[in-house]
């Protein structure tokens, strides 16, 4: 298991001026948080700053709390169900290791909180720069707290910005492959754009783009989401993917294609899933990632990816092409597309007219993925729009990855807000809002993690049987050994009928 | 959110509401009530409304389950009211589903009384 830590910017900034010193000495505070809980890393999502009162902490180079302070935060994380995370700073850069003094702090909260909360102390430690180092104290034993540090502690806002624990995230080694990348940002920002771990949702025509460009960036550590397969109606938009590829799922052939072209020193990490978001594996390896990538034309997943952004803290690069013939079929008659960012800060998929909600019920409810019920809706149905090409795709992989670099370097510290571009124009249009509308229910899910995506898991029927009928060995064994070979069996001539008949 | 917002809302509204369990697509379980058709062809007739939502207010309904069946079973078609009706043998079999998105649900209060209002809508003809 992985441990990190995730804040906005309002947070790490109320978090940073109290404890960052004109002086020069250390501070202290306390913070609650919620659980934010991927297939392989367990994140604490600081929900609540509560600073020291008057007399609360005695700051002398060092610094103390008093237990009337603690009582309060134990009674606001008792109230509020959440964990309690200890936070002090220290009075020099970078990431922070541990005093001796700060070890035997924390071993004793450790015990108090868990009892408490039932939850583990997370304790974080600022460093003069405001970067920031975090552990989680485990029980493993009766009286055994084991200390994990944390990989990543990534704070949010207009800018995405990350830090890495050099020990479990090591530094990566850039030849002369990446040599005219970095000359144009700096090996530093290349450090920390590249230890990213960035997941795709969607591998369709922009994802296919979108996960050759961020291999082109230097992005090693990829999560592949997607339970379509491959069609021929694919192949004159999908990214790398030739005729072979037909009746595999995309993922598979996707990583293939990546790993085919690898190109620096280090090792490819691809997880590639042919899963919908909605099913506990794909929804579970999405919240392992720092930054996500909706390559999704649905609702369902959209409004997903939405309530991801804001609960869990990771931000979505999403976005959209929206193309029709004239009406004398003979010709285009306009196409634009346009990408935005979506979490706390900035406006939702929702308040941006990206999904309606009866459209996710109508996907949930299973008729979208019906022939015959697709065939009858009108041709206005955003199912019936027109379809994007691959140089459309390309125009909008741009823009997204555009999006994506602009979070992460924010050059001369300019916010990047939605942007379309109009084909017919030729123009870029920026006048957007950029905020939620004022009763906005995505924002004020804003760090509430589990509590949320507990209750966005479904089964999905559609992505079911696009395993049940794939060819791919790797999905073949993994349906046989998770449902026995009998029942794997049965489940697939049933699929197979349906198909028959769906035809 | 889903049925514990849906049945806490129809129990303020004064319904006497059923929980039926659901699995697979149908996660969540269903919350029912009975509902008086206050207009059209059925008009005073008592049915039973079953619904499906495990993330609402988020995400509406797409549609009520009903029992009695009313209508016949047409799945294909965009027309309402005898268009777009499907048997689904959920909760049980004895409801027949009208999928009927209620289209507008982010410019709505997003409570239960709104759906109802949209609900009382779908048997005026």
């Amino acid at each position: 298991m992985e441990y990190s830590v995730a804040m906005t910017e309002y947070r790490h900034r109320l978090l940073a001026s109290h404890l960052i010193r004109k002086d020069g000495q250390e501070d202290l505070c306390f913070a609650l948080y919620r659980l934010g809980s991927g297939e392989n890393r367990l994140t604490a999502l600081i929900s609540e700053v509560i600073l020291p009162l008057s007399g609360d902490r005695q700051v002398h180079g060092n610094v103390s709390f008093s237990a009337d302070y603690y009582d309060r935060v134990s009674s606001l994380a008792l109230q509020k169900q959440c964990g309690v995370c200890f936070l002090h700073s220290h009075p020099s850069a970078g990431w922070q290791g541990m005093s001796q003094d700060d070890i035997r702090a924390e071993e004793m909260l450790a015990p108090r909180v868990k009892a408490m909360t039932d939850l583990p102390l997370v304790g974080m430690t600022i460093g003069n720069d405001g970067t920031w180092s975090a552990r989680f104290w485990v029980k493993e034993a009766p009286r055994t707290y084991i200390r994990y540090f944390c990989a990543t502690v990534r704070v949010l806002g207009k800018a995405l910005s990350m830090s890495f624990y050099d020990k479990l995230v090591p530094s990566r080694n850039f030849g002369a492959e990446f040599s005219r990348t970095i000359s144009a940002w700096g090996s530093q920002k290349q450090q920390q754009i590249s230890r990213l771990k960035v997941g795709i949702v969607g591998l369709g025509s922009v994802g296919s783009i979108v996960a050759e460009a961020l291999l082109k960036t230097g992005i090693n550590n990829l999560t592949l989401i997607d339970f379509d397969t491959v069609e021929l109606k694919n192949l004159d938009r999908l990214q790398g993917i030739g005729k072979t590829s037909v009746g595999k799922a995309k993922v598979f052939e996707i990583r293939n294609r990546l790993k085919s072209l690898s190109i620096g020193d280090d090792e490819l990490f691809i997880n590639a899933l042919p899963y919908s978001l909605a099913e506990e594996t794909g929804l579970k390896a999405a919240l392992d990632c720092d930054l996500l990538f909706s390559c999704v034309d649905r609702p369902w997943p959209r409004f997903l990816l939405n309530c991801i952004a804001y609960s869990h803290l990771i931000p979505v690069i999403d976005g959209g092409i929206d193309t029709n013939q004239n009406k004398r079929h003979n010709n285009l008659d306009q196409a634009r597309w346009k990408a935005h960012v979506a979490g706390p800060g900035r406006r939702c998929l929702c308040c941006l007219g990206q999904f309606v909600p009866e459209d996710v019920a109508l996907e949930q409810s299973g008729l979208l993925e019906d022939p015959n019920y697709i065939q009858e809706l009108s041709k206005d149905h955003f199912i019936n729009r027109g379809e994007n090409v691959f140089s459309f795709s390309l125009g909008l992989a741009g823009l997204e990855m555009q999006q994506f670099l602009s979070l992460n370097l924010q050059p001369r510290g300019q916010y990047y807000g939605p942007k379309e571009f109009n084909f017919n124009s030729g123009t870029i249009d920026s006048d957007f809002k950029f905020e939620c509308e004022d009763d906005c229910a995505y924002n004020q899910m804003e760090g509430l993690g589990d509590q949320i995506t507990n209750g966005l898991i479904a089964s999905h029927p559609a992505a079911e049987s696009k395993r049940l009928l794939n060819v791919n060995s790797e999905i073949l064994i993994d349906n046989v050994v998770k449902t026995g070979l009998w029942q794997y069996v049965k489940r697939r001539i049933k699929a197979l009928i349906k198909q028959k008949n769906d035809y | 959110m889903g049925a514990d917002d849906i049945k806490q809302q129809l129990e303020a509204q004064g319904y006497q509401v059923q929980i039926y369990p659901g699995n697979g697509a149908y996660a969540g379980g269903f919350v029912s009530f009975k509902f008086c058709i206050p207009h059209g062809q059925f008009m005073g007739q008592e049915v039973e409304i079953a619904l499906n939502a495990p993330q609402f207010p988020l995400v509406p309904p797409s549609g009520p389950y009903i029992s009695p069946h009313l209508l016949p079973v047409r799945p294909f078609g965009q027309q309402h009211p005898l268009d777009g009706i499907h048997a689904r043998n959920v909760p049980t079999p004895d409801f027949q589903y009208w999928s009927r998105p209620y289209n507008g649900w982010n410019e709505s209060e997003k409570t239960i009384k709104d759906y109802l209002c949209f609900l009382r809508t779908l048997f005026d003809f």
